[in-house]
């Protein structure tokens, strides 16, 4: 193997070795072909032009890694803030008198409940499942109060 | 399926057109297509993301790593040749200004 070829055999596995799973696989497949190009020279182009293009790959994997993440952070923030807002306003009609209508504070109630549905698909589908502890813990803060808001709200519509 | 179709994308499904059933490597491609590694790979990737390709690794064989292939999908050969006829309507359209009778 001359220089060149080396050089350029060693470029882009240092860029393989830098990028994501998916576009590590397409580095390889590129560093493959490099082995049926007959002059140095070419093999040199070729290496850079893969350089290039798993670079773009491996940005474009990351960014959309992040994005996912970030979507997850915020249904997961959301939910909690649904379930504890639920929890509240059954609290607050521990505090209030029996009233003929259902008033703001059921109508919050009801509200938070259906929101937490799509946010929790939501958070499901952004979820990294190699990490199932993880969500777990997210979901454990939610799913408790959630828990007592319709616990609370069986006592207070059955024994008040 | 929706792609960009930039003429060297054009260009790439026309290959893949010339034997449409036939697994193919990316150096061959690029020989026929004259496209480099950087313009060629991105398409590649491009294609198998929206489904229009499928890849795969080449058996292996001893002392012989694999060599990573692709082909069109069912759908994707559709599309390719819809695009085809398109792409030579347009390259057989006269040009702006061109003579009239």
């Amino acid at each position: 193997m001359t220089s060149i070829r080396k050089w350029a055999t060693r470029m882009l596995e240092a860029a393989i070795k830098q990028a994501g799973p998916r576009a590590r696989e397409w580095g390889e497949a590129m560093r493959r072909e490099m082995d049926f190009i007959e002059s140095d020279w070419d093999a040199l182009l070729w290496a850079m032009g893969s350089v290039r293009s798993v670079a773009a790959a491996s940005r474009r994997e990351r960014s959309s890694e992040m994005r996912g993440e970030r979507i997850n952070r915020v249904s997961g923030r959301v939910v909690t803030g649904l379930s504890v807002l639920a929890l509240l306003t059954v609290i607050s009609g521990y505090f209030q008198a029996p009233q003929p209508d259902e008033g703001a504070a059921a109508h919050i109630f009801q509200l938070s409940i259906v929101l937490i549905v799509p946010t929790i698909l939501l958070f499901f589908i952004s979820a990294d499942w190699k990490q199932p502890l993880r969500n777990l813990r997210v979901l454990a803060v939610p799913g408790a109060a959630l828990v007592m808001a319709l616990g609370a709200l069986y006592y207070l519509e059955h024994y008040r | 399926m929706k792609l960009r179709l930039s003429p060297q994308t054009i260009l790439v499904l026309g290959e893949f057109l010339q034997s449409a059933k036939d697994w193919k490597y990316g150096y061959d491609i690029s020989r026929n297509t004259g496209l480099k590694s950087g313009t060629l790979y991105p398409i590649l990737m491009r294609l198998t993301e929206s489904g229009a390709l499928e890849t795969r690794w080449e058996d292996p064989e001893p002392g012989r790593p694999p060599r990573h292939m692709y082909r069109l999908t069912g759908e994707g050969l559709r599309y390719a040749r819809e695009h085809a006829v398109v792409s030579k309507r347009l390259q057989a359209r006269p040009a702006m200004g061109g003579a009239r009778s």
